[in-house]
């Protein structure tokens, strides 16, 4: 794999924060924080994985949140009558299933993808809270709570979960046909369409696959609370669009690289876990975080401009 | 003659068709529904929601999008509130300043995003988190309130017999109406929208007037915060979260493009009555809160496709495409 100059730049960037955090923030380089802050840097970067791919099209999921929460629910009932890989069957494909249909009527009925995943934000999380009726599902088996709270040697398992399906999507999305025509569909769509590439098909299998990732991370963090509820993922579509653009996935189509998400997990967690940290009431964080992604996404493409311009 | 034809034709509209079916089905089924004292409820529940929608609606046909605006109308409301309940401001200056802090955030949105190129998603995404963050801090995370209620005479008060925030939301919609379609300022809004290179080299600065109408997102926002607080008689910092999408929605629902150059504040107008009567509509029947955001969503997307499609169209379109029959020239 070839780092690009920007990539350099991002890593130089979070490296620099790193060691910042690390000299000015007491008790940051404790070996139990930086576990604390990679769990939830994977679990971010997970969480924008589904708006990273539709963002790379050209489009926005923004219902991830919502279908993370219905499907999780549907799991979890599944789940506490002791049935982990059926639950978790039936989570996957509730997810899948919400994003085919926000694909079909992209693809197929050309709605606009804002219109679309958002109007499924609404119908998805008004289904989710319809079918708990604002309760929690709770007390899982051992077996699954293990997706969330277990370890591999001092590494959470969430980081290791979240590490192998970005490596996969990274695979898919580099060496696959699949991969080639999502960049290109993003980059151009018409001129995808006129290279003879099926441009809507892509863009169903896309939005599905965001779907269904939005599932698998609500599975994951269901495992980890112990608890499933209704209002899951309220800020997912947000968090994982400012994960997303820090990590370097452009807005505007058939760009990016999926594992910078890692870094924008990083970026996103370095400064929740520094205001905890700094004593802040947790109020600081909105404020900081917004800031951040001004300051990252400006820095970036102050960047690229130069890089353009040396060209 | 022709011309009242033209705007009689122009009238009905998808959303118009929507909004008359959801009022003959509220109707009959909940008798309390067709009555003037709902009607005027509608109207006070829909203010706040026109005002902020109305400055989205703007940034919208430049091609842009403020998610900023949720969290600007918190930032207000809160400014407006501690001023109060502080430094007892008087009402109208506490309002004055609240709105101004809101324009300083419309303002930074423009200037980012004009000035330095950012795609509007990034810089108004950051401003919601500095705004909301703001006035989390300046609250403390409490509700506040116990300040004098001058200011609900924006909601509550009447005149002539009719709602203040009715008189207001008209009075505020003729003058942006005659500006968008009537001044060269208005025309130009268009013009960037459909296409900015045009614009640019007709003359139009573009940069400046996206700066200014970014800044005017924001003033808007100020003012449906105030008119917020007006109604709540309360301040707090997460209330008005989610007023971003419902601008966003009640403006598209309207027909307003969101590739901009395409719609306006009385498109926006039609979006926001239809999502108030459907809110108000489904309480009236019962339905629970949960299901009503199942129906809010079958709405917004029957609403726009009967707008920009026809439905019987866009059905008949996606029997072709499933079958396999090539797009439609003009779609291809």
């Amino acid at each position: 794999m070839r780092l690009s100059a920007r990539a350099l730049y991002r890593l130089g960037a979070v490296a620099a924060i790193l060691a910042a955090a690390w000299v000015f923030v007491p008790r940051f380089g404790t070996e139990s924080n930086l576990i604390n802050l990679l769990r939830q840097a994977f679990l971010l970067a997970l969480v924008a994985t589904g708006v990273s791919l539709s963002m790379l099209v050209a489009g926005l999921d923004l219902s991830i949140g919502a279908v993370a929460a219905l499907s999780s629910c549907l799991a979890a009932t599944v789940i506490v009558q002791g049935q982990v890989v059926l639950g978790i069957l039936v989570g996957l494909a509730v997810g899948a299933l919400g994003g085919l249909f926000n694909g079909l009527m992209i693809a197929k009925l050309r709605l606009p993808f804002f219109i679309m995943t958002f109007s499924m934000m609404f119908i998805v999380r008004g289904l989710a809270l319809t079918y708990t009726q604002g309760t929690s599902i709770h007390g899982f088996p051992a077996r699954f709570t293990w997706l969330g709270k277990s370890f591999v040697g001092p590494i959470p398992m969430p980081v290791v979960l979240g590490a192998i399906v970005l490596a996969l999507l990274y695979l898919v999305l580099t060496k696959t046909t699949f991969g080639r025509i999502t960049y290109a569909v993003g980059a151009n769509a018409e001129a995808a369409r006129f290279s003879g590439l099926s441009a809507d098909r892509n863009i169903i299998q896309v939005y599905a696959l965001s779907g269904l990732l939005a599932s698998l991370s609500g599975l994951i963090y269901i495992a980890r609370l112990n608890a499933a509820d209704a209002d899951l993922g309220m800020m997912w579509p947000l968090e994982g669009i400012a994960v997303a653009v820090i990590g370097g996935i452009a807005f505007s189509g058939g760009e990016g690289n999926i594992l910078g998400l890692v870094l924008g997990g990083i970026v996103m967690a370095v400064v929740g876990n520094c205001v905890n940290l700094l004593g802040l009431p947790a109020r600081f964080q909105d404020f900081f975080i917004g800031f951040v992604i001004i300051v990252a996404v400006l820095i970036d493409h102050l960047t690229q401009k130069r890089g353009t311009v040396a060209k | 003659m022709p011309r009242l034809l033209g705007i009689l034709a122009s009238l009905v509209s998808g959303p118009i068709v929507i909004c008359l079916g959801m009022i003959a089905v509220f109707s009959l089924l909940s008798e309390n529904f067709f009555s003037l004292s709902n009607a005027v409820n509608v109207v006070r529940q829909a203010s706040v929601l026109a005002l902020v929608a109305f400055g989205q609606t703007f940034v919208i046909l430049l091609a842009g999008i403020d998610l900023s605006v949720g969290a600007v109308m918190g930032l207000t409301s809160c400014v407006t509130a501690a001023l109060m309940l502080q430094a007892h401001l008087a009402p109208v200056l506490a309002a004055a300043v609240g709105i101004g802090v809101a324009t300083v955030c419309g303002l930074a949105n423009g200037l980012v995003h004009s000035f330095l190129g950012l795609n509007p998603f990034v810089p108004t995404f950051g401003m919601w988190g500095m705004a909301l963050g703001a006035a989390l801090i300046i609250t403390e995370e409490r509700v506040l309130t116990g300040f004098r209620s001058t200011l609900r005479v924006l909601h509550d008060g009447e005149f002539l017999g009719l709602p203040a925030p009715l008189l207001l939301v008209a009075g505020i919609f003729l003058i942006l109406h005659t500006f968008l379609k009537a001044t060269p300022h208005g025309i130009a809004t268009y013009a960037i929208g459909g296409n900015e290179g045009a614009a640019r080299l007709s003359g139009v600065r573009v940069r400046l007037h996206k700066t200014l109408i970014y800044a005017f997102s924001g003033f808007m926002a100020g003012a449906a915060g105030v008119l917020f607080l007006a109604r709540s008689n309360a301040a707090q910092a997460i209330d008005t979260i989610g007023y971003e999408f419902d601008s966003i929605a009640a403006v598209v629902v309207g027909g307003t493009s969101l590739m901009g150059g395409k719609g306006g504040v009385a498109q926006t107008l039609v979006g926001v009555i239809l999502i108030a009567t459907l809110r108000n509509g489904l309480n009236m029947v019962g339905v629970n809160l949960y299901l009503q955001l199942v129906f809010i969503g079958v709405v917004l997307i029957l609403a726009y496709v009967t707008e920009n499609q026809g439905l019987f169209h866009a059905l008949r379109e996606l029997k072709r495409r499933l079958a396999g029959v090539p797009a439609s020239v003009e779609e291809a």
